[in-house]
């Protein structure tokens, strides 16, 4: 319903603004392209991160040590790093469509590691206990433990960096240093760029855009997500 | 302490053997410090046999039944299973969870062939002996039920099925029956004690943790008794009673009299009270978690039943368990009420007369006794009356506390001295402010 809704104010905005079907076609693409940044993001954050996570969250003597340690890194605001990232890239000739799925991640990993850290810590020691007791070891502890016990947690992270990352996209798919600048292919910017022109029908429709990408996600992945978790992964 | 014997060594090697033992954490606040779980524990399990380690919590009995299953390691001495030293899990025990610890995500099937799995035994196999665990535990028809769909009794039986399955030398139980209700749990030690008796049981041994004496009593050949702070062994008792075991046999209830006796023995802890004379240590002396009112309660029953009681005996017709009952025992031991002789508890005349004065009076006598006996309430209302204001923020105390306690112990030990401090109109505790302040002048008894 509300996808609907702000289906229509996009499609009135474009109406009321001269700007054609064509143009909502479009900019449906690029966030199509956004999209699959964010989800490029997702699957290698929480590869890299989740046995980080579980490591530190198994361990209270790690996690009394790197608690600290990550949270000042994420409390580092991620974009006085955009420009530093921009010099890079353009050094290495990396297009930033690929590089701006890094920029975007600096901000929204974090969410994928605390979530895991707290998703670990809240395993019973008598699970982990009778996992140690009956051998499960390596790829088979992580398949009948590890992984359903923190995939509420997960869940949770999961969409919470999914949203940063679709709000941080707007200042990581265009970067500047000096004056060269890096422009990506997405909503992102999209939206950055009608909003340095102050084109209002295009930022209208570019927000609309993306809060009808996120809102669309939530209601048809993550929130069947969260539910499949409440139901069948909860750990009472 | 007559049929108290040193631990004999058994005469077939042992499966598993604790040498020495000991483990300690380390405590958070002060650095270096430790708190001291188990201290120079050794026991065994002989094959054929059933051991049980009996203890109140606090005694660490958990913590050696995990280090024997080797989950977590021991700070000192050693663990041999079948004779050699023990590193990492022990391959020839397989446990019983007090939680049940079962995967919600997987059926009571799949649950129960974890084991085989991580053994790496073929499908088909899997699956055979898995059903003929599920039927020992009477649960066919419910493989392809999940966890949540059973009752606790249900959960447990998946969780004996779990560890029968894998055959395993020694079944170790984690009081095994206490997150069940009476009557299950009653059941559940039936089936345990007739399996056993069937000549059948999927172990050769079975190695038990509980709190409960009659559990013990009911299925072990062997009791071993555990002392807090820190666990140590406090007796053995050999239980020669035939099987199937009858709680009504008069030598039934000598035997759980019996125990009782052992574990309520003062002289262990009169070496202890005289080996550790340092006011330090005695300020920081634990408070047994009992309140003021359950003290006086047990009083005034015991003075009706004429000033003398047994000590099962209260504690059946209380129906409480030993972990209920004792920290009121010791509490009224503590603060001179009460005497602890052979499995008898009785009145002193202070007990008395604090358990049939009217409640001023009473307040007055419990006063007296915690001033001069509770160092820790003494010592929190002397701090309150060195400061201007007479109040302190109780986390002041309880930084103290965490410096001689793990976290969770700190902050039973402080409520308990709340709870005797208001009492005692010693002191009043602002739960909202956590503030401590002296009662106003007005409230102070003459």
């Amino acid at each position: 319903m509300l996808l609907a809704a702000l289906a229509i104010a996009a499609v009135l905005a474009a109406a009321g603004s001269g700007i054609g079907i064509g143009e909502v076609g479009h900019v449906a693409l690029l966030g199509l392209a956004t999209f699959a940044r964010v989800v490029v993001l997702l699957a290698v954050s929480t590869l890299i991160w989740t046995p980080v996570g579980v490591a530190i969250g198994f361990n209270p003597r790690l996690a009394r040590l790197a608690q600290p340690v990550a949270l000042l890194l994420a409390s580092f605001p991620a974009n006085f790093l955009f420009p530093l990232a921009a010099l890079l890239f353009i050094h290495a000739g990396i297009s930033l469509n690929w590089g701006g799925i890094l920029l975007m991640a600096l901000g929204a990993q974090w969410y994928i590691l605390f979530n895991t850290i707290a998703g670990a810590m809240s395993v019973p020691t008598d699970l982990r206990d009778m996992a140690t007791s009956m051998r499960l070891r390596g790829w088979r502890l992580w398949r009948d433990l590890i992984i359903p016990g923190i995939f509420p947690s997960w869940v949770t992270g999961g969409i919470t960096a999914a949203g940063g990352a679709w709000n941080a996209s707007i200042v990581a798919e265009v970067v500047s240093w000096g004056g060269a600048t890096l422009t990506a292919t997405g909503l992102g910017a999209y939206i950055a760029d009608a909003t340095g022109r102050g084109d209002w029908p295009q930022i209208v429709l570019g927000v609309a855009m993306m809060s009808a990408y996120v809102v669309g996600l939530n209601r048809l992945v993550w929130r069947r997500l969260y539910r499949l978790a409440e139901s069948r992964y909860r750990l009472s | 302490m007559t049929a108290m014997t040193a631990p004999q060594t058994a005469p077939a090697p042992a499966l598993i053997a604790a040498e020495r033992v000991r483990k300690t954490f380390p405590l958070p606040q002060d650095h270096g410090g430790v708190f001291t779980v188990l201290d120079e524990v050794s026991c065994a399990v002989a094959p054929g046999e059933v051991v049980a380690l009996l203890g109140r919590s606090g005694s660490g009995k958990s913590t050696l039944l995990r280090i024997m299953a080797g989950l977590i390691p021991a700070s000192g001495g050693r663990v041999l299973s079948r004779g050699a030293p023990l590193r990492g899990p022990n391959p020839d025990v397989a446990m019983v969870f007090q939680s049940f610890a079962l995967l919600p995500w997987l059926t009571v099937q799949d649950n129960v062939e974890l084991g085989l799995k991580a053994r790496a035994i073929p499908r088909e196999e899997r699956r055979k002996r898995a059903l003929a665990a599920i039927d020992m535990v009477g649960l066919d028809g419910f493989e392809s039920a999940y966890p949540k769909e059973l009752s606790g009794g249900m959960q447990q039986r998946v969780g004996f099925a779990r560890a029968f399955v894998v055959q395993p030398q020694v079944l170790m139980m984690d009081e095994p029956c206490s997150a069940l209700d009476v009557l299950t749990a009653e059941n559940l030690r039936g089936e345990i004690s007739d399996l056993w008796q069937a000549g059948n049981f999927p172990a050769q041994s079975i190695l038990l943790v509980t709190h409960n004496i009659e559990e013990a009593v009911l299925l072990a050949d062997r009791v071993l008794v555990l002392g807090s702070n820190p666990g140590r062994i406090r007796g053995e008792v050999q239980i020669d009673l035939a099987r199937p075991r009858d709680r009504e046999q008069p030598r039934f209830k000598s035997l759980v009299a019996h125990i009782y006796t052992v574990m309520t023995h003062p002289e262990a802890d009169m070496t202890r009270m005289l080996a550790e004379d340092n006011a330090e240590v005695e300020r920081f002396r634990p408070l047994p978690h009992a309140r003021a009112g359950g003290i006086s309660g047990l009083l005034e029953l015991v003075v009706e039943q004429g000033g003398t009681v047994d000590i099962p005996r209260l504690a059946q017709r209380l129906r409480l368990d030993v972990d209920d009952l004792l920290p009121i025992l010791d509490a009224a031991v503590l603060l001179g009420f009460a005497r602890v002789v052979e499995g008898h508890v009785s009145v002193s005349d202070d007990g008395r007369a604090f358990a049939e004065a009217d409640i001023l009076r009473s307040k007055e006598l419990f006063r007296q006794q915690v001033l001069a006996r509770a160092p820790l309430v003494a010592a929190i209302a002397e701090t309150l009356r060195q400061k201007r204001d007479g109040t302190m923020r109780a986390g002041f105390f309880l930084d103290l506390l965490d410096e001689h306690y793990p976290p969770a112990e700190a902050e039973r030990q402080f409520a308990t001295a709340v709870d005797w401090g208001r009492y005692a109109e010693l002191f009043e505790y602002e739960a909202d402010q956590e503030r401590l302040r002296l009662p106003e002048p007005e409230a102070v008894a003459p």
